[in-house]
């Protein structure tokens, strides 16, 4: 059986044609699933008593390829054979091979209704039926054309280490092409980007400041350039904390991380919100931290500072970007072991553990779980959050 | 009075195990009051006073809040001067 | 001598120790039930007094009330305190919570407002023993008052007038009177026990801020210690008399050896180590504690240093028995025990000789062997550690009993020396006052109901509680104080009657003579006295019991030998109808009834 591809839209003169050989066990199938062992159609003997050469294959049998045709091809799933009108013009014998056309005559958008001729011709180009259909073809209620995640492309900023590192591994394990923007850690970054490569998946380093607007910028468009596309931003790069006491605060110390998480952000978004809106999808993830929530530790404003106002961003992308299909939403884990907590003594970070209800600090991993969600197709209605992961403190 | 001493590994374990009345060999890094049942406020009050006892040293009210498990003990002891 | 070189267990063993107490693992044990009731947290103290009841002899068996409950407990007659029938009560209030203001501001008051604080705290101290005393039987320990840490005028407090230590000495005059009025009840002296470890090392900061703990671990030992110690004084008797070798424990070195003039005993070391040994030991005599010497030597060379020696403090008439001579020390040991008319689990011993101690150990294990150290410098504290002489409260009879039994010795030898019964009965000119039970005698009584072995009709061991109880329930309790010429014998009998269902009919249910007044007819007198008095309570009959113990064969034939009939044939159950004839006599002892028995003197009364 041959079937030509339907491309997504339907135009009145597209035909579909389909050929269908009449042996016996058809028909005996047809016979059982339907009940009909009228002679005529089962037994040669009877069959020339009413006056027939051969057997006779139930008209009906024509219907349920036309069936086939409408249903899988033109128009395809989601098709309703609203009425049909059929004029058997010869019988179609055992052994006989007949050949359907459909023809698109007519198509009305605004109802999503199709008028459709229907003809059969058997292997002497003798016409065996002829009619008329009437098919609505219905969308899925949310146009989900956005492609499964094995095509989608995520740029994790810094994604060489710790937190970042986490998650460019486990988008890459979803089947996405991720990016790995680094700063300085050239050869962690590499070095994960083998480590992704060796398992399967695949994966690209990129060097950017994205302190530096411009960088930003080139960061995301090399990424569009080299990758086709850009679905997800992940945004996790940070300075170094630094502790500054309250009276001691100046603007500078804040600027290091206002220019890296929010004029990171914004040039980012720039670049990328284009082809999100174009595709109708797109995935902004920010990383936040649970110091937002809650009584903030001592000596941390810089660093809260910065947060609070990506945070500010988060939720006017998740407004404004939302009807294009676009989800903007920030994550703030709890203290997670890896480089930034290396300073904080074992012995804090373990009594912090155990008095956490779930009895353990965060790990990169449940960060990277939480994002790979986020990112998904699936969590296509979660937007403007900010999700706590602190394990219940 | 003891004087400050090395710890074996097990000493700890030993140790704490004398002060529930549990079996050594079920005390892990991980043993804490959720897993011990006889581990309540009372009995951490004892292990407090029978680790200064056994290892000779002193512990402020912090430490005592922070003995959350077997692993935080052996550190806050290490920051005593007892290695385990 | 540094206690802290005395060898203690390790928190961790001492745990260990308790859970098998607990656990029932330890044969031989006294149970004693006990019911703490705190202001603070007590729990922690759990272990220690479990172990230390255990070197004791006695399984602790303790329910801490929840803290700060003392009114919910003690006035709920269904509380879990009172559901634990407990054999004693502890209350331990400390000044920082039931009077904060005085313990710790005390600046802030004014003398009125101190005083006011005071009787408030008296009143609710007597309130919460007085209501336990009507709804239990325990014994009831009441912790007094330590000075709180705070020194509110500093280095200045000590010489102002109304200072906080002088109030805290109110408080505590206040806590010994409250026990006094109540029998069975006594002061534990907390105040005492801190000092000794010392206010700077009782309390370990974070288990109070924590824990609302007041004791650190060596604190908490102590009072294990020390609350043993009451517990013991409470169900055990102390020892009687206190049994002393005399080479290298009361002088340094062997009198046999050094002669008078080589032993140790004077002003210089270490003579006068053994001499203020000896001082310790005449005032444990004040006590009420026998002495006794038993050592191998020579008695006249022995009675030569006792008299001669100038620095000797100890006399031969402080002795009431020496055994000296070259006996074994268990036999001479049985020997004292009979002459002072005493079981051995009466006597303790001193002894520096550890072989001694582990032969009379395992000849005798019912004595208290005291654990002696090698140095003397460490005798007294031993001596006070051993708690051997351990009483709760001291009668009159304790302060005079050394000069009682001195005063019998003399009877004695006038009886040897006496051509009849009669003549000497006569010779000592005895007087006898028979009054009835009071809150002054209750102690003594008690202490005679107790022990009183071998002239005791029924043998029942009432507690001075419960005799109080049978008092106020319409009992006639009668003592008897013997004197004669050589002088008080003190209260040495005792008489308690019941209401046998009905005003006419009595039942005597206690009737004891103390052994050292046997033969000498003050049991007929005390006996006439009751009588009378019960006939005078409107009986017509009078029932008595004789209950056999093994130990009081001597009294079978009491009730038969003043006019009780026996009603059964069994010699147990006596009875005798009270018509208005003569009430038996003794010819030999004047009788002197005390006040309240005044109105109820007949015409035959003397």
């Amino acid at each position: 059986m041959r079937t030509t591809e339907a491309p997504d839209e339907i135009a009145v003169g597209r035909t579909c044609r389909a050929t269908f050989a009449v042996d016996a066990s058809v028909v005996d199938q047809f016979a059982q699933l339907s009940g009909d062992r009228n002679p005529i159609h089962v037994d040669a003997a009877e069959a020339r008593q009413f006056g027939f050469a051969k057997p006779v294959a139930h008209g009906a049998l024509l219907m349920t390829w036309l069936s086939k045709m409408i249903g899988m091809d033109v128009p395809g799933p989601g098709a309703l054979w609203l009425d049909q009108s059929v004029e058997w013009v010869r019988p179609v014998f055992v052994g006989d091979v007949i050949e359907l056309t459909l023809t698109v005559d007519q198509v009305s958008p605004a109802t999503g209704v199709l008028r459709l001729s229907t003809r059969a011709t058997n292997q002497e180009g003798k016409i065996v039926m002829q009619g008329a259909a009437r098919v609505k073809r219905s969308e899925k209620l949310a146009p989900s054309r956005a492609a499964r995640a094995g095509s989608l492309v995520a740029l994790v900023t810094g994604g060489s280490r710790g937190i970042g590192a986490a998650i460019a591994r486990r988008l890459a394990a979803d089947g996405m092409t991720v990016a790995v923007a680094y700063r300085a850690s050239a050869q962690q970054a590499h070095a994960l980007v083998e480590e992704i490569q060796g398992r399967g998946g695949t994966a690209k380093a990129f060097a950017a400041d994205l302190a530096d607007p411009r960088s930003a910028g080139d960061l995301a468009r090399d990424v569009i350039k080299t990758c086709g596309r850009l679905d997800v931003l992940v945004h996790g790069a940070t300075p170094p904390l630094q502790a500054v006491k309250l009276p001691d605060l100046a603007y500078r110390h804040l600027e290091p991380y206002l220019s890296t998480y929010v004029g990171g952000a914004l040039a980012l978004m720039a670049e990328a919100v284009p082809g999100m809106i174009e595709r109708r999808f797109g995935r902004f993830i920010v990383l936040g931290t649970a110091a937002m929530l809650g009584v903030p530790p001592p000596h941390w404003a810089a660093y809260l500072v910065a947060k609070h106002a990506l945070w500010g961003l988060v939720r006017s992308m998740a407004a404004e970007l939302g009807p294009s299909g676009i989800t903007s939403n920030m994550v703030s884990p709890g203290m997670t072991a890896t480089d930034l907590t290396a300073t904080i003594p074992l012995r804090a970070k373990e009594v912090e553990a155990l008095r956490n209800p779930m009895r353990r600090l965060a790990t990169p991993d449940d960060t990277a779980e939480l994002v790979a969600f986020l990112a998904s197709p699936a969590a296509g209605y979660l937007n403007g959050a900010n999700l706590p992961l602190t394990g219940g403190a | 009075m003891t004087l400050r001493t090395a710890a074996h590994p097990d000493q700890l374990a030993r140790v704490i195990a004398a002060v529930f009345g549990i079996p050594a060999d079920t005390v892990t890094e991980e043993s804490r009051p959720e897993t011990i049942p006889q581990w309540d406020s009372m009995s951490h009050i004892n292990l407090v006073l029978a680790l200064e006892d056994e290892f000779g040293v002193s512990f402020s009210a912090e430490d005592m809040v922070e003995m959350l498990s077997v692993r935080l003990i052996r550190l806050i002891l290490a920051e005593r001067g007892v290695t385990a | 001598m540094d206690r802290s070189d005395q060898p203690h267990s390790t928190v961790t063993e001492l745990l260990s120790a308790a859970r098998q107490i607990e656990a029932g693992a330890v044969p031989h044990l006294r149970v004693v039930k006990v019911g703490v009731l705190s202001t603070v947290t007590v729990e922690t103290l759990r272990p220690s007094l479990v172990v230390e009841g255990a070197a004791r002899g006695l399984w602790i068996r303790p329910y801490f009330a929840p803290f700060n409950q003392l009114e919910q407990q003690v006035f709920d007659a269904r509380s879990p305190l009172h559901a634990c029938e407990p054999d004693v009560v502890i209350l331990a209030m400390r000044l920082e919570e039931i009077a904060p203001r005085m313990a710790c501001r005390f600046l802030a008051l004014a003398d009125e407002e101190v005083q006011r604080e005071l009787a408030a705290i008296e009143e609710r101290l007597t309130s919460l023993v007085a209501r336990l005393r009507r709804t239990t039987q325990a014994a009831i320990l009441v912790c007094n008052y330590a000075s709180p840490t705070c020194w509110p005028a500093g280095l200045a407090d000590a010489s102002r007038e109304e200072s906080l230590t002088h109030a805290v000495h109110l408080a505590n005059q206040a806590v010994a009177r409250c026990c006094r009025q109540v029998p069975g009840a006594y002061v534990l002296d907390y105040a005492r026990i801190v000092a000794e470890v010392g206010l700077q090392r009782w309390s370990d900061p974070k288990l109070w801020y924590l824990g609302r703990i007041p004791f650190g671990a060596e604190a908490q030992r102590a009072l294990g210690r020390w609350l043993a110690r009451y517990l013991r004084a409470v169900c055990v008797s102390p020892c009687k008399c206190l049994v002393l070798d005399l080479d290298n424990t009361l002088w340094g070195g062997g009198l046999g050896e050094e002669g008078l003039g080589g032993i140790a005993l004077g002003e210089d070391y270490p003579g006068n180590v053994y001499k203020a040994f000896q001082r310790r030991l005449l005032a444990l005599r004040d006590e009420g504690v026998l002495l006794a010497a038993a050592s191998k030597n020579d008695e006249r060379e022995v009675r030569d240093v006792l008299a001669r020696h100038p620095d000797a403090v100890l006399k031969a008439e402080h002795f009431a028995v020496m055994e000296i001579g070259w006996h074994d020390k268990a036999t001479s040991l049985r020997r004292i025990a009979q002459q002072l008319r005493l079981g051995v689990e009466a006597l303790a011993v001193f002894d520096d000789s550890a072989v001694e101690r582990a032969w009379i150990r395992s000849q005798l294990p019912e004595v208290t062997v005291i654990e002696v150290p090698e140095d003397p410098l460490g005798f007294i504290q031993a001596l006070e550690d051993s708690g051997a002489f351990d009483r709760l409260a001291l009668s009159p009879e304790d302060l005079t009993r050394a000069a009682a039994y001195q005063q019998d010795q003399q009877r004695q030898r006038v009886q040897a020396q006496s051509e009849s019964v009669e003549e000497f009965l006569s010779g000592l000119e005895m007087r006898a006052t028979i009054g009835c039970l009071s809150q002054e005698t209750l102690p003594r009584v008690a202490q005679l109901v107790a022990k009183t072995n071998q002239f005791n009709l029924t043998s029942r061991r009432h507690s001075a509680q419960a005799i109080q109880a049978m008092v106020d329930a319409g009992a006639v309790a009668l003592w008897l104080r013997l004197a004669d010429r050589f002088g008080d014998n003190g209260l040495v009998g005792v008489a308690i009657a019941l209401p046998d269902g009905g005003p006419w009919r009595w039942r005597i249910d206690t009737f004891l003579l103390s052994c050292r007044v046997i033969g000498r007819g003050a049991e007929t007198a005390l006996l006439g006295v009751l009588l009378r008095r019960l006939r005078a309570r409107g009986a017509r009959e009078v029932l008595g019991d004789y209950v056999p113990t093994g130990t009081n064969r001597l009294a079978a034939t009491f009730y038969g030998r003043h006019g009780f009939a026996d009603v059964d044939g069994t010699g147990r159950s006596w009875s005798r109808s009270l018509g208005a004839e003569d009430l038996p006599l003794t010819a030999a002892i004047a009788i002197e009834a005390s006040d309240e028995l005044v109105g109820a003197r007949t015409p035959d009364g003397p």
